[in-house]
């Protein structure tokens, strides 16, 4: 499948590419990784971080121009994500690996901002919430999609139910909360 | 456009000069929209940071399935080729995949070609209804609806097939694409080989899979490297 394709259908959120581009990419990715000298588990850790926010940025609209493959710039995100893992540990990254020169030096943006407070306790109530309004809230918040187009993917009759059906689920998200 | 429509094209960075220069003035000047962004602001966040943590979970099952450890598959494979000294090392590596691995890593559903859903589009009929869930990766629903839309082209049943596939059902995948390679008049005989290639795959008949791939080849052009190279896949 060529790039604009694949980019196309994560703009769409399809999880079935995303693990396809996760399963076909692994080994390579071990491989390129392991001379940084961490265990497996932290490699696979890092790279399952790194394909999460090759989706997120598909949904951003993020890759829509990006120059190189996939593949580098789902490389970079990890090779970063890895010298972002030593700094953390405090650990010297070494330069003889030839690093530092490959190809993998795309500049490439990630959102690893973490929650405020007021999100923690929203996040506390949105688990508690039902799978539907997940989805409608999901649809809405996350993946960008507008009403007309929720009510075609989730199958309502009419607009005004979906619009009524998310004005409920935030209701009680905020009853959640604030009990 | 309302104002959540634009926080959304916000979001998604698809807003358009013009419209962020609204978006920056309201944000300046108009208390509500601030409040309304703050909140749409701190739902984005929260739910993005729950679809992470599932994806997360999702990504760690999918390498439960491929139980045998990728860095172990390096480790001895890197062992081989320095006593072999020849370059087999990449060989070896690819052509260790087990029957599970191979096929997840090449099978995703067909594009839908079909009826490309049009975002935005209304009224749609049940068949363009059906394409949008198979379009969003619920095959289940695509299946349910696409049945009781009275479709009359066999070639529906080629993506139905490929819906089970993708629900790992491959049992009523191959029932759906041998009846369907029986049939004449099929807009899509080498694609339906090469699914049907897959569905011996995943139901662990290399011969049977081995003589569908070799019929992609015959019947048509349809991915050739890759056919190509499970072939050789097989073969080891």
């Amino acid at each position: 499948m060529n790039k604009n394709k694949a980019i196309l259908l994560l703009k769409k959120g399809d999880k079935a590419i995303l693990k396809t581009i996760y399963l076909d990419n692994k080994l390579a990715f071990l491989k390129y990784a392991y001379r940084f000298s961490l265990s497996e588990e932290d490699l696979v850790d890092i790279y399952q971080d790194a394909i999460i926010a090759l989706y997120d940025n598909a949904l951003n609209g993020k890759l829509s121009n990006i120059k190189c493959s996939l593949k580098t710039y789902l490389f970079s995100i990890g090779k970063n994500m890895i010298f972002e893992h030593l700094r953390k540990q405090k650990k010297a990254i070494t330069l003889n690996t030839g690093v530092l020169q490959d190809k993998y030096n795309e500049e490439v943006n990630y959102d690893d901002s973490v929650l405020t407070n007021n999100q923690i306790s929203l996040q506390r109530g949105f688990k508690k919430l039902g799978e539907q309004c997940k989805k409608v809230l999901t649809l809405f918040y996350y993946q960008g999609y507008t009403l007309d187009e929720i009510t075609t993917i989730l199958n309502y009759s009419k607009k005004d139910v979906v619009k009524s059906q998310k004005s409920r689920c935030m209701a009680k998200l905020k009853s959640l909360i604030n009990n | 456009m309302d104002t959540e429509q634009l926080m959304q094209k916000y979001f998604n960075n698809t807003i358009n000069q013009k419209e962020q220069l609204v978006f920056d003035d309201l944000l300046l000047n108009d208390e509500n929209f601030k409040k309304e962004f703050q909140e749409f602001n701190d739902m984005h966040s929260v739910i993005k940071k729950e679809t992470k943590n599932l994806l997360k979970q999702e990504l760690k099952n999918l390498d439960k399935i491929n139980k045998t450890s990728y860095f172990y598959k390096i480790m001895i494979a890197a062992s081989f080729a320095m006593l072999l000294s020849v370059g087999s090392y990449f060989m070896f590596t690819d052509n260790s995949l087990s029957n599970d691995e191979l096929f997840a890593s090449n099978f995703s559903p067909c594009k839908n070609v079909m009826h490309p859903v049009v975002r935005g589009k209304e009224n749609l009929s049940q068949i363009e209804k059906s394409f949008v869930y198979y379009e969003n990766g619920n095959y289940s629903k695509f299946i349910e609806i696409i049945a009781t839309s009275n479709y009359k082209s066999l070639d529906y049943n080629f993506y139905i097939a490929n819906a089970y596939l993708a629900n790992n059902n491959p049992k009523e995948a191959k029932l759906i694409l041998e009846d369907y390679l029986d049939s004449k008049a099929i807009k899509f005989p080498a694609k339906a080989h090469w699914y049907l290639g897959l569905v011996y795959l995943k139901l662990n008949d290399l011969s049977k899979a081995k003589k569908q791939f070799i019929m992609v080849k015959k019947t048509g052009s349809f991915k050739p490297r890759d056919v190509d190279k499970i072939l050789k896949q097989l073969e080891f």
